[in-house]
């Protein structure tokens, strides 16, 4: 996938959500709408111009101002902007493999609530990468659950979620 | 009368009591605000049930010790970890975070709890010595001139974003469009919910931050594979002290910054999230080398900073002398001191005015031991961002994670978190500015409140009938152009010297 | 004999189920349906403790449940088994005033809610700037102009003044979108409006300082440290009166604690008696002192009663705040 595959991508979805923006915000009431309506506009506006103008130009110069293209001329501050880094070739396998890390996360937390997903996930994570053995994974990500007990529902009182495994085991 | 005031404020501190409780409400707040999505507001709302019964001195000294502690815990995160505390510290984000990249993140810490030292100390003189024009002035500004002044932060950022200026604006208009998903403040029509009713109340600030900034670094961390801070690169190349240094040299800057905190506390429509990053906004367009800003630059951490210290002496302002509070935390506070029989009204600025300067002498109290505090513990802190990031990333996205469920205690709001993490990790690689988004975010409602106001009240020409709003118009427009203009010239000059 | 002691305690689990539901020895959820630092969850953890107390019920604990101006907690309350074991605490007119807008988000149906007790109240006034050419409600009526109301949005402030300027018949412009009671208190001062409505506690501070002048209460009765202040009551007459009785019995059920529909009479009449004892416990009322949690207490029937008050005024309400959300929509 190309850098500039990526950026129509992102810039097409963006643009999508900013359609579907618009049209709900036209069921709204007048006053309702009369912020949401003008902001969706011009973002849309402004997408269609940065799919234009990243398809049109060459991908050194994908991170030109608007200045420069309405006025015509080059903006050396967005020139000199860094370029976007060279990606690793496994960059697309990490990314998935951070998201559902990330995901295992939060659907440890809906199922089991917080303090034994942080367990569970901290564990997991320490053992998985090996960078503590697995006892001592074991050790401190139980260590580091009671400190997030201790100051989350201890000190600051938060009632915590149970998840929904609870009820179904617990009855 | 007041020099007698003034003296009889600090001695009702002098009792073992007082101290005591100034020194737990300092480090319970620097706890709080070093959490993520925890601020000044969850720091007092949970001290409350503590204050009664005690000192009246006493309890103030808690609270407010509490409430200026979260301030500096918030910018910790922000400079160390590109982590907000709390929406107030953002613009902490644009310059420290890249101060720490560079090895600077002592010299950040330092300049930044001094600069909120010396804000704090300026709001509360300027809090003793400002009470007789406070209220012509709060009297004068109005829902049109509030307007401006979010509009004027919009486009001061966008102008100033790093990278592409009109991904920057997609990325300002994204973020005004999630503010709209829920009730409307204007006519309570539910906006974007799907029929939901957790959509109802809003996509809440604190851990939409926590999602984009905080998750997104722990996915990026993932992805890279090597530390935040590279332990060689990122080895210290500087110390507390040189920050301590930088705050002083740019006194002028932390006065201006500090005026500018103490009015932002005293109107009750502007936020202090607006304050910091109005306060970075003047001292990158004020600043001969702007574009250093966004890279580092030590005053882009120096002015917010200074605001939001000055910012607590401003928001008492109202809440004592009108019973109208500044602000949220300053509403909680409001009845706080209801609670204890304190009654506020003018007689404050008069017969009670130990009182006042009883809180002045612990806003500044506290100010100091905060810094003190944060001084002592800014290299060890510094040191945090090189750790492994197989021993970061569980532990950062798990305090991330509690902080979201602690904000309001609803489980979607983990689920918000980590779908904005997705979001924030793909605005970062394709440089869609974060920074603007969330900007958007924090203005939206102002814009929209104040929009509906002036021309309810004023008429669909307010700009031009109305003579400040008239001036702050013609100010954004020329602020907005400067650079531009700036830049057009330059060019022009140089294509002279080419000619020639 | 495993066998038998199971037989034994399912049996006796069949007949509680079929029996009427007793609160005692129970672990009784209220629901908090505000936010969890906010003054309503403050009441409610304050009280739970003597809830137990007097109702022999083995605990009393308090669950948060933010959202929606209080539809959440409410909308998850009208789902609960009606067994007693889970009843709610919120503000009440904002319920009410939800369901009778309309709004989409309402699952409820707040006329059929058990009221089991209310906890405090306080008289709502109407007040102007202290520099405002209108000195009292008929400067007010004879305005010759839009009288200017600055207002939060749809709250029960909002739809309270719709009311009285319908049934006074004050011309009103009412302008939504402000901030909080602060905000527009300093429109008020300001002049950039006529007047608004708060709570007295809410403005006793800028009356006292003499930015503010009040100039009508909605209340039953007249507010007693301010006599000369006359309600909008004694204003109105035939279907404007009914009309303000409504909101005025709305507006005075506040903070109450309520269970889901056909809640077990038993658990009702245990849960209103325990209500009454524990706001009566001097305990609870040194407490409350204290907390600056003021009480105003008023049992359950009443409540139940001013229900179906309201529902019976609600074809003379409904049309005006229909009329008065039209125009801001």
């Amino acid at each position: 996938m190309s850098r500039k595959f990526q950026e129509n991508v992102i810039a097409i979805i963006t643009l999508v959500v900013f359609c579907a923006y618009l049209i709900t915000a036209l069921s709204f009431g007048p006053n309702a709408r009369l912020v949401p309506l003008p902001i969706a506009t011009l973002g849309i506006f402004l997408v269609l111009i940065q799919i234009i103008r990243q398809n049109l130009s060459s991908s050194e110069k994908l991170e030109l101002d608007l200045l420069s293209s309405l006025t015509g001329t080059t903006n050396k501050v967005a020139i000199t902007e860094k370029k976007p880094p060279k990606e690793n070739p496994h960059q697309l396998e990490r990314e998935i493999r951070a998201f559902m890390f990330v995901a295992t996360f939060v659907g440890l937390i809906l199922l089991a609530g917080p303090v034994v997903a942080v367990f569970v996930f901290a564990s997991g994570f320490f053992i998985l990468t090996s960078y503590y053995a697995p006892i001592k994974a074991i050790w401190i990500s139980a260590l580091f659950c009671l400190a997030l007990y201790i100051l989350f529902v201890e000190i600051l009182q938060l009632q915590l979620y149970h998840g929904i495994l609870e009820p179904l085991i617990i009855g | 009368m007041m020099f007698e005031a003034i003296f009889s404020g600090l001695a009702a501190l002098a009792t073992p009591q007082a101290m005591l409780f100034m020194l737990i409400g300092v480090s319970y707040g620097l706890m709080i605000g070093i959490l993520p999505g925890l601020g000044g507001i969850v720091a007092i709302a949970l001290l409350l049930p503590f204050t009664y019964g005690h000192e009246l001195a006493a309890t103030l000294a808690l609270l407010l010790g509490a409430h200026i502690a979260t301030i500096w815990g918030g910018s910790v995160t922000s400079i160390l970890f590109k982590v907000p505390g709390a929406a107030k510290s953002l613009a902490l984000v644009f310059d420290g975070h890249p101060m720490t990249q560079q090895g600077h993140a002592s010299r950040a810490l330092g300049a930044s709890a001094t600069a909120a030292l010396l804000g704090g100390l300026m709001g509360a003189v300027f809090l003793a010595f400002s009470i007789p024009i406070v209220r012509p002035i709060m009297l004068a500004l109005g829902p049109s001139e509030y307007l401006m002044m979010a509009l004027w932060g919009l486009t001061i950022i966008a102008t100033f974003s790093e990278g592409s200026l009109l991904k920057g604006m997609i990325a300002t208009s994204a973020g005004i469009m999630i503010a709209y998903i829920g009730m409307d403040p204007v006519s309570g029509t539910p906006r974007f919910w799907f029929g939901s009713v957790y959509l109802l109340d809003g996509i809440s600030f604190p851990v939409a931050m926590i999602g984009l900034f905080a998750v997104a670094e722990m996915i990026k961390l993932f992805v890279k594979g090597n530390a935040m801070i590279d332990r060689v690169a990122g080895e210290e190349k500087s110390s507390v002290l040189d920050g301590v240094k930088d705050a002083f040299k740019h006194w002028w800057l932390v006065v201006r910054s500090s005026l500018l905190g103490l009015w932002v506390g005293v109107l009750p429509g502007v936020g202090a999230s607006v304050g910091g990053i109005a306060a970075y906004a003047q001292a990158a367009q004020t600043s001969k080398t702007p574009e250093r800003f966004g890279k580092g630059a030590v005053e882009g951490v120096i002015a917010p900073d200074a605001t939001l210290g000055a910012n607590e002496g401003g928001g008492l302002m109202p809440t004592l002398a009108f019973g109208i509070p500044g602000g949220e935390s300053m509403a909680i506070l409001l009845v706080a001191f209801l609670s204890m029989g304190i009654v506020p009204g003018p007689q404050m600025l008069t017969t009670e005015l130990d009182l006042v300067f009883s809180m002045v002498w612990i806003i500044v109290i506290a100010n100091i031991v905060t810094t003190l505090i944060g001084l002592a513990i800014s290299s060890r802190l510094a040191r945090l961002p090189t750790l492994n990031p197989n021993v970061m990333i569980p532990l950062v996205l798990s305090v991330c994670f509690f902080g979201a469920f602690a904000t309001r205690g609803l489980v979607e709001d983990v689920l918000v978190a980590a779908f904005f993490g997705g979001i924030g990790y793909l605005m970062d690689k394709y440089q869609y500015s974060r920074a603007n988004f969330v900007i958007g975010m924090v203005l939206a409602e102002m814009i929209e409140r104040n929009l509906h106001i002036s021309l309810g009240l004023y008429g669909d020409l307010f700009i031009f009938t109305r003579p400040i709003t008239l001036v702050m118009f013609i100010f954004i427009i020329i602020t907005t152009a400067l650079p531009f203009i700036r830049q057009q010239r330059a060019e022009n000059a140089q294509d002279g010297n080419n000619k020639i | 004999m495993k066998l038998l002691l199971i037989s034994i305690l399912l049996s006796t689990l069949f007949v509680e189920k079929s029996q009427a539901e007793s609160v005692k020895d129970e672990v009784v959820t209220i629901i908090s349906a505000n936010s969890a630092g906010g003054m309503m969850t403050r009441y409610a953890r304050m009280i739970a403790p003597y809830i137990a107390k007097h109702s022999g019920a083995e605990d009393v604990r308090v669950r948060v449940m933010t959202g929606g101006g209080g539809i959440r907690g409410t909308n998850y309350l009208w789902f609960s088994e009606p067994d007693g074991k889970t009843i709610a605490f919120t503000s009440v007119p904002s319920l009410i005033l939800a369901q009778l807008s309309g709004s989409e988000a309402v699952q409820f149906d707040a006329t059929r809610l058990i009221f089991l007790g209310r906890v405090a109240t306080e008289p709502r006034v109407l007040t102007v700037g202290a520099t405002s050419i209108i000195q009292n409600i008929d400067d007010a009526r004879t305005l010759g102009r839009p009288f200017i109301f600055p207002s939060q949005g749809t709250d029960e402030d909002f739809y309270s003044m719709a009311v009285l300027a319908d049934a006074l018949g004050i011309e009103t412009k009412i302008i939504s979108g402000y901030d909080g009671n602060a905000d527009t208190a300093l429109a008020v001062i300001k002049g950039d409006g006529d007047g608004h409505i708060t709570g007295w506690s809410a403005s006793e501070a800028v009356i006292e300082s003499g930015d503010e002048r009040p100039i009508l209460t909605l209340s039953q009765e007249r507010y007693s440290p301010y006599p000369n202040i006359p309600t909008a009551l004694e204003l109105a007459e035939g279907e404007s009166r009914q009309a303000i009785q409504a909101i005025v019995n709305m507006l005075d059920m506040r903070r109450g604690f309520f269970g889901p529909p056909d809640l077990d009479p038993l658990a009702t009449e245990e849960l209103r008696d325990a209500i009454v004892a524990a706001l009566n416990d001097p305990d609870l009322i040194a407490e409350s002192l204290l907390a600056g949690l003021p009480l105003l207490p008023s049992d359950g029937l009443t409540e139940q009663q001013k229900i179906g008050q309201i529902t019976e005024a609600s074809q003379v309400v409904v049309p005006i705040l229909e009329a008065a959300l039209q125009e801001i929509l």
